[in-house]
């Protein structure tokens, strides 16, 4: 009798604890805490009848025809259940912060993470119930941290993320040189040479500097553009904010060697010798100048390709098919150790390529959409947002767009014919897409950097015009790095 | 002042203390139906208003909200911005209700009188004709000044009100806002923000100024030389300025911005030319004076013809007997100019002067469209470029970084300055002064 006493306390102790695990179960997947039940509350299933969806897009997918498509499919796909959806004009009240509260705005809003984020933070996008959604298990838990928020310590997601976003380099495989298999091909892997570091890329430059090639430049980029160059700062131990980007108080531009990744920009910013690139314009002029074989290449987001395309299109020489055929997307070149595209020999950097050269990394986005705080049809709209990053939409969207979806069963269909997102999801993987904080702060970056950007390319000219140069040694432009990280700090603090 | 309402108090009769007490009583004792009930309504609905939401705006208005929405959970809250404006208004409703209570007094009062000197009660028609003959100016002039206090003078104090709160920056909607005087201490203060508010405030005075006077030496020159009769198809000269004034002034700045970019034509013949590249508008400390004067020059191209017809009507109204006069005299023509044109022409346009001076001063539109997107590292600014006017930095402030109430403490910057300006040079005029002299 004692015995089966003890037994039945030992399990009544047992199973006590089980269910204390269960109460204090730490906040993450499938959670279902009063708090998260609480919040989520919204979103009981029931499709609110008569409500019509309001959808701000990105104004590439609305050009190229991709977002009537998607609506129309999905007001399809609803007609009996008494929703729909429809289009907002590009920028028509998207402040949310201010036109939000007093009833304007989208209802379901596209837009890259950090500036959904910039709007999570002060709860005018929800949180979503993830966990229920068919997409979940698709999506890589990297891609989720983009539209990860916490309240009262426990973390919640206001985006679903649809595409990843980072800098590819673009080509026109007909404007290879004539004998690039036999003069810059040393490695005989069927990739030429200028396309696998950045010292083989700048020597084939000066080549076509000299004349004589099939493009006047070889790369040609804006060399002021934060979002792709930052990456020459992160490659050699800069960031942008610590503790995986959500501590502003750690701006980490100055950070590591960072000031010679900067080093590198100016030397590009030199050999181009273009002031052209200073400008953001060029990113706009870039779609033709590529067509036109003004150079044979240069580095944008994959959401881009359909412009490339439309571009060579309307010069007359290629088909729409010979364009997309032609056009290629492929990953970005690797940098020199030695942080100097000029310091070795560029068949050594192919031939030691482990040796005298390290991978890129990128800054990248995590594209997705999010849900209005202010919508007056919450579950209507989470059955858009269902829809709209299902997997057949994700392949469309790809098909239209070009873009690397962030689900992996649709990341594997395009694989099969299009590695870029195989490669996308690659680099995503290894840490060399470094994912654009999702804080507030991050909208202070963007000015100040592009003015340093600005400023660091414009110095190989000065010397031209007999002015003194602002950034010629190594202490000179750790000195401006360190400038630009105390005026985001003060744009961040001092206004706070 | 005390011992004139003593006075009243001991002489007002009971009707008038009914009035006194609550609005319009005392009308309708005095047999004035229509007015007391007027009276009457009024009171009751700012009573209502007053008991339902206005006493609780009026708490909001120095408060700004006690308790936080919280927007995930469904909490509702206050929002800091609305109860400014709601508290704003409740502050109007007292003001007209404290107007309205006076005024139903007084006339109980002179009823009063009326009838203590034995002449009849005032009937409403009367009332009407009187508002209508005698105090006609203050039923022409009501309306208009509700409408300046609505339009004009509420965003004006709605603006003065945010420059004294802390909204902006980390503290918007739903966060709470809290009335503080930290955006003038910043803009006053040595620190980042207060050197770049000097640096601009300098350059915004020296563009408004040369600007000005550019304007207005080249509009008058065109319309001196068109106005010679030997020069060959004036009109057809003339039609160019204008031309260039009916073309949208953006278009003509992207047009500008275009021409003077790093890929614009300009640079490109520089190029063609072999010499070097000119950072017009780039980034850059050798471009802050050129592009501070292709601002100078876009802003005279769309701004000078619209002096030049001015300037034209006006010189056809100066009595061309005077420059025989002169002639005559032995006056050179540089000193008939000095003489006669001139201070015709600055009499007649002093008040468009004082009005182009104060829309250059708060000229927007040249740099954003010419140099947007940059702020001037190399000189330290604070989110702003070199070229910024107020305006623009302004607009930095509050629409780009949502820093409303240091946005609406240099908004109050610019129209004091412009304001004292504007006034001082208007009130020391000639136009002002001797308004008759040319007539």
């Amino acid at each position: 009798m004692k015995k089966m006493i003890v037994l039945m306390l030992v399990l009544t102790m047992v199973l006590a604890s089980f269910s204390g695990c269960q109460e204090e179960a730490p906040s993450g997947q499938f959670d279902t805490s009063d708090l998260y039940k609480q919040v989520m509350a919204r979103f009981d299933g029931e499709l609110e009848q008569g409500a019509v969806v309001k959808v701000l897009e990105n104004d590439t997918a609305v050009e190229l025809g991709y977002v009537d498509a998607l609506i129309e499919a999905f007001n399809e796909a609803y007609q009996d259940q008494g929703i729909r959806a429809e289009r907002m004009n590009i920028d028509q009240y998207s402040d949310l912060a201010t036109d939000g509260p007093y009833g304007y705005g989208p209802d379901v809003w596209y837009q890259a993470n950090d500036i959904l984020m910039k709007y999570a933070d002060d709860q005018h996008l929800l949180p979503l119930p993830i966990y229920d959604m068919e997409c979940y298990e698709q999506i890589p838990q990297s891609a989720w941290d983009a539209y990860a928020t916490d309240m009262e310590g426990e973390t919640f997601y206001c985006g679903i993320p649809l595409n990843v976003q980072s800098g590819m380099l673009y080509y026109i495989e007909s404007m290879l040189p004539e004998d690039w298999e036999t003069e810059w091909d040393i490695d005989s892997n069927g990739t030429p040479d200028f396309f696998e570091t950045y010292t083989a890329l700048y020597a084939y430059s000066e080549q076509c500097k000299l004349g004589g090639e099939k493009t006047q430049y070889g790369y040609l980029d804006e060399t002021v553009d934060t979002y792709f160059m930052s990456g020459y700062l992160m490659t050699y131990g800069g960031y942008i904010f610590g503790s995986n980007g959500t501590d502003p108080s750690d701006i980490g531009l100055a950070a590591g060697d960072s000031y010679k990744g900067a080093r590198m920009i100016q030397q590009w910013a030199g050999q181009m010798g273009n002031t052209e690139v200073l400008d953001n314009a060029f990113s706009s002029a870039a779609y033709q100048y590529l067509a036109d074989g003004v150079m044979l290449c240069t580095i944008s987001t994959p959401d881009v390709s359909r412009m490339f395309i439309r571009s060579m299109v309307a010069t007359g020489n290629w088909t729409e098919a010979e364009a997309e055929a032609d056009l290629k997307m492929i990953t970005v070149p690797r940098l020199p150790v030695s942080a100097d595209l000029t310091a070795d020999d560029w068949q050594d950097t192919i031939t030691k390529m482990d040796e005298l050269t390290v991978e890129m990394t990128m800054m990248g986005g995590i594209n997705g959409y999010g849900i209005s705080s202010y919508t007056q049809c919450p579950n209507a709209a989470l059955a858009f947002v269902e829809f709209a990053t299902s997997y057949e939409q994700a392949v469309l969207r790809n098909q239209y767009l070009g873009v690397a979806p962030a689900r992996e069963d649709a990341a594997d269909t395009i694989s099969k014919t299009d590695p870029t997102v195989g490669i996308l999801f690659d680099r995503l993987d290894r840490g060399l897409i470094s994912i654009m904080p999702a804080i507030t702060e991050i909208g202070q970056l963007w000015t100040p950097a592009e003015s340093f950007l600005i400023d660091l390319s414009t110095d190989p000219y000065r010397a031209e015009r007999g002015e003194e140069r602002l950034y010629e040694t190594d202490e000179q432009i750790k000195a401006g790095l360190e400038r630009l990280v105390s005026q985001i700090r003060d744009a961040i603090e001092t206004l706070a | 002042m005390r011992r004139n309402i003593v006075a009243f108090l001991r002489w007002a009769p009971w009707r008038v203390r009914l009035s006194m007490v609550v609005m319009g009583i005392g009308q309708l004792c005095y047999g004035q139906i229509v007015k007391g009930l007027v009276y009457l309504a009024c009171f009751g609905g700012f009573l209502a208003y007053f008991i339902t939401t206005g006493v609780e705006d009026l708490i909001g208005f120095f408060t700004l909200g006690t308790t936080q929405e919280n927007l995930w959970l469904g909490i509702p809250g206050d929002n800091s911005l609305t109860m400014l404006i709601l508290g704003l208004f409740s502050i109007v409703l007292l003001i007209l209700w404290v107007v309205l209570y006076v005024t139903n007094v007084k006339d109980a009062a002179f009823t009063a009188r009326q009838i203590e000197r034995g002449k009849p009660v005032p009937k409403f028609r009367q009332t009407l004709q009187t508002a209508v003959d005698g105090k006609f100016h203050i039923t022409a002039l009501s309306l208009p000044v509700v409408g300046v206090a609505i339009f004009s003078i509420l965003p004006i104090v709605f603006m003065i009100c945010i420059a004294f709160t802390d909204l902006g920056g980390d503290v918007v909607y739903p966060k709470l806002a809290n009335w503080s005087l930290s955006s003038w201490k910043k803009i006053l203060s040595l620190g980042k923000i207060g050197g770049t508010f000097m640096k601009i405030l300098g350059w915004n005075i020296l563009w408004a100024v040369t600007s000005t006077a550019l304007n207005f030496v080249l509009g008058l020159g065109m319309a001196l030389l068109l106005n010679k009769r030997n020069v060959k198809g004036s009109k057809f000269w003339r039609a160019f300025p204008i031309l260039a004034y009916a073309i949208p002034g953006f278009i003509s700045m992207l047009g500008f911005k275009f021409m003077f970019s790093q890929s614009g034509p300009i640079n490109y013949y520089l190029d063609q030319a072999g010499l070097m590249r000119i950072f017009f508008l780039t980034n850059d400390a050798s471009a802050k004076w050129w592009a501070r004067g292709i601002g100078l020059f876009v802003n005279a191209w769309i701004s000078t013809p619209s002096i030049m017809l001015m300037t034209t009507g006006i010189l056809s109204n100066i009595n061309t007997d005077l420059y025989e006069a002169a002639s005559l005299d032995g006056a050179s023509p540089w000193q008939q100019f000095r003489k006669i044109t001139l201070p015709f022409v600055v009499f007649s346009t002093t008040p468009v002067l004082i009005s182009q001076f104060v829309g250059n001063f708060n000229n927007f539109g040249v740099f954003f469209f010419l140099r947007s997107g940059v702020i001037s590292n190399y000189a330290d600014y604070f989110l702003a470029s070199d070229t910024d006017l107020l305006i623009n930095w302004l607009y930095k402030l509050s629409v780009d970084n949502n820093y409303y109430s240091i946005g609406a403490a240099i908004s109050l910057v610019i129209f004091l300055i412009t304001a004292v300006v504007s006034l001082s040079v208007y009130v020391r005029s000639a136009a002002y002064k001797q308004e008759d002299t040319y007539q």
